[in-house]
């Protein structure tokens, strides 16, 4: 029998929710988009900024270090040039938040130190049914565009959370979100913590998909999943995993090639380790080999261990017998007793 | 420092097999084991266990170290319950009377080398079993439960 | 970093994933298979939840989905949430952690299979009167009524009154007939806080609302729902019976929008036999025992409240002192009774405790003659001398050896020695050859306490050893009035061990029994 420690998957999980970080990101979020929504030349454009990214999702995990905003302009046409605009955005973010904003390559980056976290302003215009965001922004201004869909992934993720349920009959109970919260934290711990969340993210959708998982415990759904993307990895470091968002097309990211084979060296391990964690019968023997698989919490002041062992579980991996309830001593007092 | 107060959680097949005992070792003391374990403050004793003390007198009765290490192995490989272990001693007195002051001192020095407090159970020779609880050299106050077998 | 479940509760849940459950970390849910005894083998759909209480409490179980038509009745929780069934009732009994039932996959799954199925028979032979739980519960009041006043009514309106406490009703039997009133638009005082009365027979569902109590109380239904309406009545009283079992439902009801609000109450029986049930088994023995005592103070006070506790009833109480405030540590009465007669003090203590102390008279005298001390034998079944004052013990055991063993009448001396390390019960006169213990003398103390200015000596006896006193008392007067005689002429409590044997261990010393009674043993 398996030791599932559904319990501590519970905790491990609250141990890597955003917390105070989703207040801060959603006033962030709001600060920004009453700055770009105030400005005249931007309204003119018919500024629309959008909530995106891992937090709206409700996939992103503790630390949120950035945020990012889609600044829709609605009225745009092709005559756009995003080097221009891009400049402007800055000015007037600028001008709200000094000193606080650095115009990055194709976006533009608003600290709130205070809250130790960014939000990233990504300017984008309609084409057609989908948006544009420009790729490469050249030193006149002018840029070529590349469509995307980020809205696209919200619903994906919404849907996926209904059809994958731990009960039948508990539309509540979606493990698809959770799974991909233990997978970012799984790859921040064994790969790195830098950007690229979203390229796991996308792995684990398809892990979903590919499979139609449908598993007793959060602990059997995440080794399923690691397993997947351990064996489907190598296989994508040319192209890419298919975009779920856009026909035809593949999730690009900045790794190289040997990165990406390093990562998928790193899950094969990873994978490894939960499917032993996964069989091993004993309790307190499978929660370290999970601790160790989770890691700690990335970028918070202290790190923590995301992994709650039992009470009853020493750190490596030994049975105490727990506080409330402690065996028998296995030896006599030595020497003699003597009773009158 | 306060001192703990101990709950006793006695089941009935403890005081069968002491009062048993008693009656079989005639005019003669003896003594032996308690097996339980602890649990949320409470010492539970579930077996007594008897190590013949081939010296007892009518007025003494003494817990041998190998003796008695050998028969609480014997006693928990028989059993084979997870929580079971050595908890504290008992023993008879042939008189109607309690535990001795030589007693508590027995006790109170052998709890100075576990971290759980021990247990004393006197049977006396009107059928009573008096107890006392010793932590890290201590005699402590307790509260005696009696478990009916079911 | 601390984690909520032990290893049992771990272990369990493993167990249940092996059998098919899944789990969040916080209810495992899946399938159990059971029997429906008339339409055979289903599959429920249950949710387990093992809380911080488990091993030591069984874990909540909720049914989910029967799987097969199912109306759950009893042996259930009120759910918390509208649209779901509560936690099943699976155990009654507690267990110890390490036997518990419910630490076992197998036995737990088959406790609640066998809880579909007796719920499916309508449990047969359940006749567990606890019908409260079925409603939200009324915790601010208490609804006190006779039993055997009210046995024989139903249908009815009576009137109630405020108890002794505030969140006290008493229900009287006092039926009102409230029709005339109806028509009138203001309802007078009288016809407000009505209770009504009825039987539901007996019930094979629980009471879970309004509208089951209208389908139980059928064309009378309405009569009360128009009551109810009007505010005459807003408690409710109702017998049922279950299986051989019968037992009382208490409930506050009230108007509301679209209906009639329900809700229990605790309830009690104030009927005699009721408040007798805990009296011991020798109560009705002792409710025609003469007793007097002599002396109320802190032996005698605590005496006469435990013989009035076991059922005695004709009690004379005989002191003439007041109840100072230094008295009070060691005595029955509180503060408010200081400057009362002490006889009379212990008297209104007594009523406290049942109103029939009809037959307890308290008199303000001295018992200081021969003449006196015999009239008092004559009168009494048994004379307990509680004051402690050795003038007054010897008077009243020379009167009781006068009268002879053939008289019947006995005095029970008790007294509290070595401040408080000997408690000492004495029976005269002796019956056959029946010996005394030895008594012991008196130690000098230089320092004896007293109260300002020059009254009695105040005794070192602490409080704890005037009730055992009173209690080794009590015991041989109980042991006389019952005629049991079991017990020996004397008895010693020596709760301070003591120079002079045989009192130089602690414990019980009892004098030798007559030489026929060793016989006869």
């Amino acid at each position: 029998m398996m030791a599932t420690l559904a319990t501590q998957f519970r905790e491990a999980l609250s141990a890597i929710e955003p917390g105070d970080d989703a207040k801060h990101a959603q006033d962030a979020h709001k600060q920004v988009s009453k700055v770009l929504e105030a400005d005249e030349k931007l309204r003119k454009l018919g500024v629309a900024p959008l909530l995106i990214g891992s937090y709206k999702r409700h996939v992103s995990i503790r630390r949120v270090k950035d945020v990012d905003v889609f600044a829709r302009l609605t009225e745009a046409d092709s005559s756009l040039r995003p080097g221009a605009i891009l400049d402007h955005v800055t000015e007037v973010l600028d001008k709200a938040f000094p000193g606080c904003v650095e115009r990055q390559h194709r976006s533009v980056k608003v600290d709130f130190p205070d809250y130790d976290l960014s939000v990233d302003v990504v300017i984008a215009r309609p084409c057609g049914d989908h948006w544009e965001i420009p790729q490469k922004i050249e030193a006149d201004g002018r840029a070529s565009w590349v469509e995307t869909n980020p809205t696209k992934m919200t619903e994906l993720t919404t849907e996926a959370n209904k059809q994958f349920l731990l009960y039948d009959d508990d539309e509540d109970s979606g493990v698809y979100v959770p799974v991909v919260k233990l997978v970012r934290q799984v790859r921040r711990t064994w790969v790195d913590d830098q950007r690229g969340g979203y390229y796991f993210e996308v792995l684990t959708y398809h892990a979903f998909q590919d499979k139609q998982l449908n598993e007793k415990t959060i602990a059997a759904y995440l080794t399923l999943v690691l397993r997947w993307i351990a064996d489907t990895l190598p296989e994508l470091v040319d192209d890419g995993p298919a975009d779920p968002t856009l026909p035809d097309k593949t999730i690009k990211t900045k790794a190289t090639v040997d990165q990406i084979k390093a990562a998928a060296d790193r899950f094969a391990e990873a994978a490894e380790l939960a499917e032993e964690a996964l069989a091993e019968e004993d309790s307190c023997r499978a929660a370290v080999m999970w601790r160790n698989l989770l890691g700690v919490t990335k970028n918070t002041e202290q790190s923590e261990y995301v992994f709650p062992l039992p009470d009853y579980c020493n750190a490596d991996g030994t049975t105490k017998y727990s506080s409330t309830l402690m065996k028998g001593a296995p030896a006599v007092p030595a020497g003699r007793g003597r009773y009158a | 420092m306060t001192l703990p107060h101990v709950g006793v959680i006695l089941h009935a097949e403890v005081s069968s097999s002491i009062t048993a005992a008693a009656a079989a070792a005639n005019e003669v003391e003896t003594g032996g084991l308690l097996l339980g374990w602890w649990e949320a403050g409470n010492i539970v004793a579930r077996y007594a266990i008897e190590v013949a003390d081939p010296d007892a007198t009518t007025s003494s009765w003494t817990r041998d170290e190998e003796r008695a290490q050998q028969a609480l192995e014997g006693a928990l490989f028989d059993l084979s319950h997870p929580w079971l272990g050595y908890i504290g001693d008992w023993h008879t007195h042939p008189a109607r009377c309690g535990p001795s002051n030589q007693d508590e001192d027995s006790i109170r020095q052998a709890s100075r080398g576990y971290e759980q407090p021990l247990l004393l159970l006197v049977h006396r020779a009107d059928d009573q079993i008096e107890a006392r609880v010793a932590h890290q050299g201590y005699i402590r106050t307790l509260t005696l439960h009696q478990f009916l077998a079911n | 970093m601390s984690s909520s479940g032990g290893w049992e509760a771990h272990r369990l849940r493993d167990q249940l994933v092996a059998r098919g459950f899944a789990d969040d970390g916080v209810h495992l849910r899946g399938p159990l298979p059971w029997v429906h005894p008339a339409l055979g083998g289903g599959v429920a759909r249950v949710e387990i939840e093992l809380d911080e209480r488990f091993p030591f409490a069984p874990p909540k179980v909720r049914v989910l989905d029967p799987g097969q038509p199912l109306e759950m009745t009893f042996h259930i929780d009120r759910p918390a949430r509208p649209g779901t069934w509560g936690n099943l009732c699976l155990w009654a009994d507690d267990w110890p952690a390490d036997q518990a039932p419910w630490v076992d996959p197998d036995e737990l799954l088959a406790r609640v299979a066998g809880w579909l199925e007796q719920t499916a028979a309508g449990w047969p032979d359940d006749d567990i009167c606890d019908l409260e739980r079925y409603l939200e519960p009324d915790c601010a009041t208490l609804v006190l009524y006779d039993a055997e006043k009210l046995a024989q009514l139903a249908g009815v309106a009576v009137r109630t009154e405020v108890g002794p406490t505030p969140v006290a009703v008493i229900v009287t039997n006092a039926t009102r007939h409230v029709k005339a009133a109806f028509g009138r638009r203001r309802l007078g005082r009288k016809d407000r806080r009505l209770a009504w009365v009825d039987d539901l027979g007996e019930v094979h569902r629980p009471v879970r609302g309004w509208q089951d109590i209208e389908e139980a109380l059928g064309e009378r239904a309405g009569v009360l729902a128009r009551y109810i309406t009007l505010g005459v009545v807003d408690l409710l009283l109702l017998r049922y019976q279950r299986g051989l079992q019968r037992s009382v439902l208490a409930l506050t009801v009230r108007r509301v929008a679209g209906g009639i609000h329900v809700r229990s109450c605790e309830s009690a029986d104030t009927s005699t036999r009721t408040r007798r049930l805990r009296a011991g088994a020798a109560a009705s023995e002792l409710a025609d025992v003469k007793i007097a005592i002599v002396g109320c103070g802190a032996v005698g006070s605590f005496a006469a409240a435990e013989l009035f506790r076991s059922g005695v009833r004709h009690l004379t109480l005989i002191d003439h002192e007041r109840l100072r405030p230094g008295n009070v540590v060691r005595h029955l009465a509180g503060a408010t009774q200081v400057g009362s007669w002490k006889s009379e003090a212990v008297r209104s203590c007594l009523a406290d405790i049942d109103a029939d102390v009809a037959a307890v008279r308290a008199r303000v005298a001295m018992v200081a003659t021969v003449t006196e001390a015999i009239g008092l034998l004559r009168n009494h079944h048994i004379v307990l001398d509680a004051t402690g004052s050795a003038r007054a013990s010897s008077l009243l055991a020379f009167s009781a050896s006068k009268m002879g063993t053939g008289s019947g009448r006995v005095v029970i001396s008790a007294c509290v020695q070595r401040e408080g390390d000997i408690v000492r019960v004495d029976r005269l006169p002796p019956r056959g050859g029946e010996t005394y213990l030895p008594p012991l003398p008196i130690v000098e103390d230089d320092d004896r306490l007293q109260e300002g200015g020059c009254g009695d000596p105040v005794s070192r006896t602490p409080p704890g050893a005037v009730i055992a006193a009173a209690g080794l008392a009590c015991l041989v007067v109980i042991d006389e009035a019952t005629g049991a005689c079991t017990l020996p002429a004397s008895l010693v409590d020596v709760r301070g061990v003591q120079p002079e044997p045989p009192y130089t261990r602690l414990g019980l010393v009892l004098s030798q029994p007559s030489p026929e009674k060793r016989v006869v043993a």
